[in-house]
């Protein structure tokens, strides 16, 4: 039977081309995925390494610090260390050249060391930094800045000091990118730079031969419990977790929207299959008439879907490894190489074989219960369609109710909901696509009723499509799978970023604050103006702030630490969320991140001085206000540092950014607006607010890119299926013109048709899709322990998506058509 | 020959009813035949008469409502789908007034399926023989769309020849054919059935095909109403015509 099933491929390789871009695309999503996540991973772990260089133990002091030339003596003379270097770190504003419309961002400094074996990066250009007035820049940075050898910044406020430095780039550095890495810019000076800080860690390296692990308890015994001693393989290794911590998320995603369109392909190709053995009916008929049995010709059927599953499988791996290629390239992890896990992709072709076979099994089944001699009548037995009807139905509510019961359960109880969810709404997903011939006949009669106004036309359009639901449910189920996804998409995406933006609402009450950081100053009123002028800011506020000096009641000199005062007023309302009912006269308020920070309890007694006034007032906790500032009423701090009322400009304001999307473009010109030189640093949700929008953003936008191509996967079986019944009607059709339908009424009749089914097909796409949506955040925000998820959904994209489909089914059906118009009503009869 | 001929195909008060309760239709209403080797037998009738229905039961097409049917000794109702699969292919031939041919196979391959279907190898003297006297020799590369309508027929008999079946049952097999080309087809199938003993069963419409066969008979409303032996054409159409539905 290879031979005939060979032979049929041959023939109508058109027919099956759905399947093949079905199975193709979801093994190349799945596979592209997995290649995606890899190779970030394998960049993440380079970029963690990179920065420990060769070093095999790493010093992290974790209490007091004691002074750096004490602890590398001590270190040097340790057994076992062949070498130690300190590392420092810090960050700095950078400005390059003058004004305040200067190029400028923020520089996370490493420092780097004589000692090849700590470089903390490799050396693309130049030289390593030796002195305080070089720095070398990563590479991403110079580019993005656009710096080069030679050129030179400004730093300030290196470490969170006053210092100002004008320094040369002497060098680029590849320290290893990703993703999640490549956000913040970076540089590398020589430890003279950051002169009088303590080290950030040291670095040591093992003499030959001696195993890491003894040497870093060795250090830990001789240092005791004020330093953290690991492995730099510990260290690697969780760097590498706790940054991938998002790469988890991303995992999730993909294996979400990889399932689905695992499920989208194995509809089409039960589909696709279904289609073709209704078109060779008469040819299966006449096999069994001849002699070939059953199992013959299911055989024969199985060979051609593991065919072409195959060749699809393939093609498939062949564009997971492009498109993973093609995605890292855009975060620029392929540099570090392209990082092919084998085993599953090869794991995702195989499965998408087995899938497509799986699938093509189905109808076969269905064509070979019926007799050989039902098979060569034009017309299928009704009685048999009623009969499979209540099989479905049974098991499609058998379905349902388990679907139903494991996403409750995922959404109750603890553990793995995100996989009980999908699980459950995979059964749910099935069990809609099962009753879609029982569903979708009243939806089409009801959305008819509209189509009867266009006249007989009309009407006859709907007899249509009514008159064969299993014809019209195979024609909808593709469509409404690819809407369904897509709106999926939307919805979760939508409502995911909702339940974090809410998340970091409640963490953040103002979503932007800029404070300037030196005592006595203030924001300028330029910068106040221009930020009130940022598309996206609502309402940007001054409130009343001021440098202190605070400390426990009654504790030494030693506990005491500057921080910024704020006392917002009223006026301060449309910029804060909530939080301004916590003020009182008689407190100090400070976020759970200061308390945690100074070592406070709430209820403790915290003295609060500016100049020669003080007040102590017992601290409480509140969301009000950035990490290490403190927030008092108005009054209070008009008491403490009565010249405010008088004074021009106060020292911090607080933003209002209500429209979530607007947060990136918003932080990118607050980034400008307090960079280096300005003396101003921004706080507030917004940082982070804008890179989940960004994120999110390029996730969808490369979801919903692949969901395209389901899409167009949809259209062609829509277009396959009307093709089909146009050419299984074009003896109706003759009869139609021959009794005085027009051409062009003909050509109307068939579009009102695929219309009417692209649109209802579209409508439950939409309301199964939101659904899904929805149940999909949900069980996210259960996984990830974001609390409590909110709904959100684009009125916009779900109508743009309900066009697309309704105007794709239009032209889909605009081909048979025209071929079905164009035969003359005698031809057509005269055909057998 | 002077021995009595066996009989090959044989049916016992066949009878086949079609769908339930209201719209019950009795297509077959309590037929016995018996027919016999080597014998070229035309089933005719108006339309409507059960003509159709009763080849399909007998061809182990189709199972009857009650009754049995016999191809040689062995009883074919109550056999299992799979046994009648068997039969089928290596003891039955078919030919149909059209779609016989699977259209993605040369006219060559389609002649040799059912052999293919049992994985037998086809005896090549014999597949040249069938070929040659019906005159396809130079016509096996090409696809039915490339083959005449009478082409076509004549590969559908070759095919249904080839395994040297007891039985050849045809429906209407001259139906899509002029008329030379169907006395031409016609002759042969009684050449089949004088000369190599087959038992051929056809069923048709047309008066002068019928006239080809040693035995008509005529059915009407489900049953046998006249047995014909050696009809002409003239006989033939007396019998149609007094049976044919009254008209009011």
């Amino acid at each position: 039977m290879i031979r005939l099933a060979l032979a049929e491929l041959r023939r109508h390789p058109g027919r099956v081309v759905a399947v093949l871009l079905a199975v193709m695309i979801s093994v190349g999503f799945l596979g592209g995925s997995s290649v995606f996540l890899a190779t970030e991973s394998q960049a993440l772990g380079r970029a963690a390494t990179a920065a420990l260089g060769q070093a095999d133990v790493v010093v992290q002091p974790n209490g007091e610090i004691r002074p750096t030339a004490q602890v590398l003596a001590t270190l040097r003379s340790t057994p076992g260390v062949d070498a130690v270097a300190p590392r420092y770190r810090a960050s700095a504003d950078f400005r390059i050249g003058t004004g305040t419309t200067a190029p400028s961002g923020s520089l996370d400094l490493t420092s780097a060391a004589d000692d090849p074996r700590f470089a903390p990066g490799r050396l693309v250009s130049g030289r390593w930094p030796t002195g305080p007035d070089e720095v070398a820049l990563a590479v991403d940075t110079a580019s993005r800045t656009r710096l080069g050898l030679g050129s030179s910044l400004t730093l300030s406020g290196i470490g969170g000091g006053a210092r100002t430095r004008d320094v040369t780039v002497v060098g680029t550095v590849d320290a290893g990118r990703s993703l999640l890495g490549g956000l913040r810019d970076s540089g590398f000076a020589a430890p003279a730079l950051f002169a009088g800080d303590p080290a950030f860690s040291y670095l040591v390296a093992a003499r030959g031969g001696t195993d890491p692990a003894t040497v870093a308890a060795t250090v830990q015994r001789t240092l005791g419990s004020d330093v953290e001693v690991q492995t730099a393989a510990a260290v690697r290794a969780d760097t590498v977790r706790s940054l991938g911590h998002g790469v988890d998320v991303f995992r999730i995603i993909a294996l979400v929207f990889g399932a689905i369109a695992l499920l989208v392909g194995a509809m089409i190709i039960v589909n696709t299959f279904a289609i073709l053995v209704v078109q060779r009916r008469r040819q299966i008929g006449l096999l069994r008439v001849v002699g070939a049995d059953a199992g013959t010709v299911r055989r024969s059927l199985l060979v051609e879907a593991t065919v072409v599953g195959a060749v699809g499988a393939l093609l498939g791996v062949g564009l997971s490894l492009a498109a993973g290629a093609a995605a890292t390239a855009i975060t620029g992890s392929l540099s570090a190489g392209l990082a092919v896990p084998w085993p599953t992709v090869l794991g995702c072709a195989a499965g998408g074989l087995v899938v497509t076979v799986l699938a093509a099994a189905v109808p076969t089944r269905a064509a070979l219960a019926v007799s050989p001699l039902e098979a060569l009548r034009p017309v299928a037995d009704e009685a048999a369609v009623a009969r499979s009807g209540r099989v479905r139905v049974a098991l499609a509510t058998a379905l349902a109710v388990v679907g139903a019961g494991l996403v409750t359960l995922g959404l109750t109880t603890d553990g793995q909901s995100l996989l009980l969810a999908v699980g459950g709404s995979l059964l749910l997903a099935v069990a809609v696509l099962l009753l879609a011939r029982t569903l979708l006949p009243p939806l089409i009669r009801l959305v008819g009723q509209v189509a009867g106004l266009l006249g007989p036309v009309g009407r006859l359009a709907t007899a249509n499509a009514l008159r064969n639901p299993g014809r019209a449910a195979v024609t909808c189920t593709a469509l409404m799978l690819a809407v369904g996804m897509i709106v999926t998409l939307q919805v979760g995406s939508s409502s995911v970023r909702q339940t974090v933006i809410a998340q970091l609402n409640a963490r953040y009450p103002v979503d932007l604050t800029v404070t300037a950081l030196e005592p006595g100053a203030v924001v300028p009123d330029r910068t106040l103006a221009a930020l009130r002028a940022v598309p996206g800011v609502r309402v940007a506020v001054p409130v009343a702030a001021a440098p202190a000096t605070v400390g426990r009641a009654g504790a030494p000199k030693s506990e005491r630490t500057t921080m910024l005062v704020e006392g917002p007023g009223a006026d301060a309302a449309p910029a804060t969320r909530s939080g301004l009912g916590d003020l009182s006269d008689s407190a100090v308020l400070a976020t759970r991140f200061t308390l945690r920070a100074n070592g406070w309890d709430v209820g403790d007694r915290i003295t609060v001085r500016i100049g020669d006034r003080s007040t102590t007032l017992p601290v409480r906790s509140s969301n009000l206000g950035d990490d290490n500032t403190l927030v008092v009423t108005r009054a209070t701090l008009l008491r403490l540092d009565p010249a405010l009322a008088t004074r021009s400009g106060t020292a911090a304001v607080w933003a209002s950014v209500p429209d979530i999307d607007a947060s990136p473009g918003v932080a990118a010109a607050v980034r400008g607006l307090t960079a280096a030189g300005t003396g101003l640093s921004a706080g507030g949700s917004l940082a982070e607010t804008a890179s989940y929008t960004t994120l999110l953003g390029v996730l969808v936008s490369i979801a919903t890119a692949l969901l395209g191509v389901a899409v167009l996967i949809a259209l062609i079986g829509v277009g396959n299926t009307l093709g089909l019944s146009v050419l299984e009607r074009t003896r109706e059709s003759a009869l139609l013109r021959a009794l005085g339908l027009h051409r062009r009424q003909l050509r109307a009749m068939l579009v009102v048709e695929a219309v009417l089914l692209a649109l209802v097909a579209a409508l439950v796409g939409v309301a199964v899709g939101t659904g899904f949506g929805w149940l999909g955040t949900l069980a996210i925000t259960r996984q990830s322990g974001l609390g409590s998820a909110e709904f959100a959904m684009s009125a916009t994209r779900t109508l743009t998506v309900v066009a697309v489909a309704v105007l794709a089914g239009a032209l889909a059906s605009a081909l048979p058509a025209r071929r079905a118009a164009r035969a003359t009503p005698v031809e057509a009869l005269a055909d057998e | 020959m002077n021995t009595p001929a066996r009989s090959s195909v044989r049916a016992e008060k066949l009878i086949k009813t079609y769908g339930s309760g209201r719209t019950e239709v009795t297509a077959l209403r309590g037929v016995d035949l018996d027919l016999a080797s080597g014998s070229f037998t035309a089933i005719v009738g108006p339309s409507g008469s059960g003509k159709s229905s009763l080849m399909h039961c007998l061809a182990g097409l189709d199972r009857p409502s009650s009754g049995r049917v016999f191809l040689g000794d062995e009883e074919l109702t109550g056999r299992p789908d799979r046994e009648l699969t068997r039969i089928r292919r290596d003891r039955i031939g078919f030919v149909f007034q059209s779609f016989n041919l699977l259209p993605t196979l040369t006219a060559g391959e389609n002649i040799a399926l059912p052999a293919d279907l049992a994985g037998r190898t086809i005896d090549r003297d014999w597949f040249d023989a069938v070929v040659t006297s019906l005159g396809l020799t130079d016509r096996l590369r090409h696809r039915p769309s490339e083959l005449s309508g009478g082409q076509q027929q004549r590969v559908a008999i070759a095919r249904a020849l080839i395994g040297r079946p007891e039985a050849v049952f045809a429906d209407e097999p001259t139906g899509a054919l002029d008329s030379r080309t169907a006395a031409q087809l016609l002759s042969f199938l009684r050449t089949c059935a004088q000369e190599s003993g087959q038992t051929v069963v056809m069923v048709t419409h047309d008066p002068i095909a019928a006239g080809y066969a040693d035995r008509v008979l005529v059915l009407a409303d489900g049953a046998v109403v006249r047995d014909l032996d050696r009809p002409t054409t003239d006989d033939v159409l007396d019998a149609l015509r007094e049976h044919e539905p009254v008209t009011a």
